[in-house]
């Protein structure tokens, strides 16, 4: 949870602490405060949201314990440093009259806890004005269900340290399994690599699915699953014309002989690429197959359509008036399936029938992860609207010099390594987070009502059809990232705000507690 | 003067004394009298969001101390919210 502290008079010098409920009222209960940071970013890949022409923004960014500590070292960055941020058990901020700072609360209920009501205690006291403490209860509601892990989905944030050998390779790990991701991607193991240990960490920590950066060596690397993770390999990143590669089919060449040799391995192909290119790559002697340069061609009947594909939502143009965004099929698609959906045109596995076999994910610019309602809306509801089999973005840290400046080169950053060997998160990564469990929740309304309709009663299935009613309704607003009316289209964050998530989710939790009482599996 | 002739004074006096410590109290008890109010230092509440390109001070805060209800979490065992 977020909340704001503004000062009507001057607090001075503050110390803010969690403290939880006594541990005989409920043990292993874990929570982390800390303060949110506002770091001033270059909007390059923000302006495409529209309509602010400003350079630069203020952005919600790193978490922090110790705010006078951070900025110091911020101040006196010097070339590779990374930042120290120490697990603390407070917080250490100043609050001057009339303003406020912002503090995320993270609480990890353990899975055994007895559902009710719960009082949390978060203390606040001056070290300047000794007279000034206080207390704020949190009112902590457990419910009487378990969330459905959304283990059906890709969930991916990239992974900049997935380099065996890295110092982060384990803690990026841990970090992304705490936000919700299950899948990731992983550079080549080398010889003296022992794969299985690599592969149980990922495992340990709920990780399904690793996308390789690196074709296989040989067969046995190739395999489909290995030690219980599935495996793809990821071709050439973006192999389609663009502009400044001349608009040339020369990669896209390279990326069908890099798919055909891992193909013949054995394994699976996967790439970023726009919707249409993969429908096309799936059609013998399509567009995709006849533009490539004859002269080139080593191989004749090249025919390597993707296992999987992660399409570009293209939203950088959305809203603007007479420049569509270019992905115009994509959505279209989207619509179709969302269609089906709605009039029952299901298949077996819950999927609309128009569906495409392979795995199809989505990815989005840097500017809308750095908006947390977008962050949490296309980790959230919107994927969950889309049918599509999940998201992989590609940013997690990649800095340009000073990790918090972007007058020396655009930062691309979710998350921060730190001196101490952990990852520190910012407010936008939990935003990310927040609309995972937001997926998790719709899941598990449509698993109750999925339970309820099976059951040869009346008055089950009047409930159960009146719960599907409610449960579309309830999600019907985030189905398209444009809302249109008679008049006008207009972005979906001009209409829609992290409120109508929050409302949104409330209801859903109404939903599933009508279900599972009726089903009886309510927790007790 | 002996101890006797004092007594009638003492005893005026006493009574003074515990008429105006328990006149005191009756009155503070009767609600006359308030302890002077801590005048509020801050206010806590939820940000609707915390978005981008916005100076603080630009939120609109839903304030909860007051009228307003507490700080509330409502999660799932197992789920880190």
């Amino acid at each position: 949870m977020v909340f704001g502290i503004r000062g009507l008079e001057d607090l001075g010098k503050i110390r803010i602490s969690f403290l939880g409920a006594p541990r005989y009222i409920v043990s292993g209960l874990a929570g982390d405060l800390r303060l949110v940071t506002k770091i001033p970013r270059s909007s390059r890949w923000m302006s495409m949201l529209g309509d602010d022409n400003s350079a630069e923004r203020l952005v919600p960014d790193i978490l922090v314990y110790n705010e006078e500590g951070f900025y110091r070292q911020v101040d006196n960055w010097s070339k590779g440093q990374l930042i120290s941020i120490n697990d603390r058990d407070f917080v250490y901020t100043e609050i001057k009259k009339n303003k406020a700072k912002y503090f995320v609360l993270n609480v990890k209920l353990p899975s055994d806890i007895t559902p009710g009501i719960y009082e949390l205690l978060v203390r606040l006291e001056s070290v300047t004005f000794s007279m000034i403490k206080k207390e704020i209860t949190i009112k902590l509601e457990v419910l009487p269900f378990a969330l459905d892990p959304a283990d059906k989905y890709i969930l991916a944030m990239s992974n900049d340290f997935g380099t065996p050998r890295s110092k982060y390779f384990e803690a990026a790990l841990i970090d992304q399994s705490e936000h919700g991701m299950n899948a990731t991607r992983m550079r080549r193991l080398v010889n003296k690599d022992d794969p299985e240990k690599y592969y149980q960490i990922l495992k340990k920590n709920g990780f399904h699915t690793v996308m390789h950066d690196d074709a296989p060596v040989n067969k046995d690397a190739a395999v489909h699953k290995r030690y219980g993770i599935k495996q793809i390999f990821y071709g050439i990143d973006e192999p389609q014309p663009k502009r400044r590669f001349n608009n040339s089919w020369n990669r896209m060449l390279k990326h069908l002989e890099l798919s055909r040799r891992i193909h013949q391995m054995g394994g699976l192909v996967g790439t970023s690429l726009p919707y249409l290119f993969g429908v096309q790559l799936r059609v013998p002697g399509s567009s995709v197959y006849v533009k490539l340069p004859s002269h080139k061609l080593k191989q004749k009947n090249l025919f390597e359509p993707l296992d999987w594909a992660n399409y570009p939502l293209a939203v950088q143009k959305l809203g603007i008036k007479r420049r569509r965004p270019l992905n115009q099929d994509l959505w279209q698609y989207i619509k179709g399936l969302q269609q089906e959906y709605e009039t029952g045109q299901i298949e077996p596995n819950g999927k609309p029938s128009s569906k495409h076999s392979w795995s199809e994910t989505y990815y989005l610019p840097l500017g809308f992860l750095r908006y947390p309602f977008y962050a949490r809306l296309l980790y959230g509801f919107y994927l969950f609207n889309s049918h599509l089999d999940g998201v992989c973005a590609w940013t997690y840290y990649r800095p340009k010099g000073n990790p918090f400046d972007d007058s020396d080169g655009i930062d691309a950053t979710l998350a921060y390594p730190t001196l101490e060997g952990a990852i520190a998160s910012t407010y936008c990564w939990e935003a990310v987070s927040k609309g995972v469990n937001d997926l998790r929740y719709a899941l598990t309304a449509q698993k109750l009502i999925k339970e309820l309709k099976k059951i040869k009663s009346a008055s089950k299935s009047e409930l159960a059809y009146k719960l599907e009613k409610e449960f579309l309704r309830i999600l019907a607003p985030f189905k398209s990232l444009e809302i249109r009316d008679d008049t006008d289209t207009k972005r979906i964050d001009k209409v829609f705000s992290n409120k109508d998530l929050q409302r949104a989710r409330e209801k859903l939790i109404g939903i599933i507690l009508k279900a599972s009482q009726s089903l009886g599996t309510a927790l007790k | 003067m002996n101890f006797k002739r004092k007594l009638p004074i003492i005893a005026v006096l006493a009574s003074i004394m515990l008429l105006i410590v328990w006149g005191g109290r009756l009155y503070a008890l009767a609600g006359r009298v308030e302890a002077p109010k801590q005048a509020a230092i801050m206010e806590v509440f939820y940000p609707e969001q915390l978005s981008v390109n916005l100076p603080e001070e630009s939120f609109s805060p839903t304030k909860l101390w007051g009228a307003a209800p507490e700080l509330k979490i409502r999660a799932t065992p197992g789920e880190i919210d």
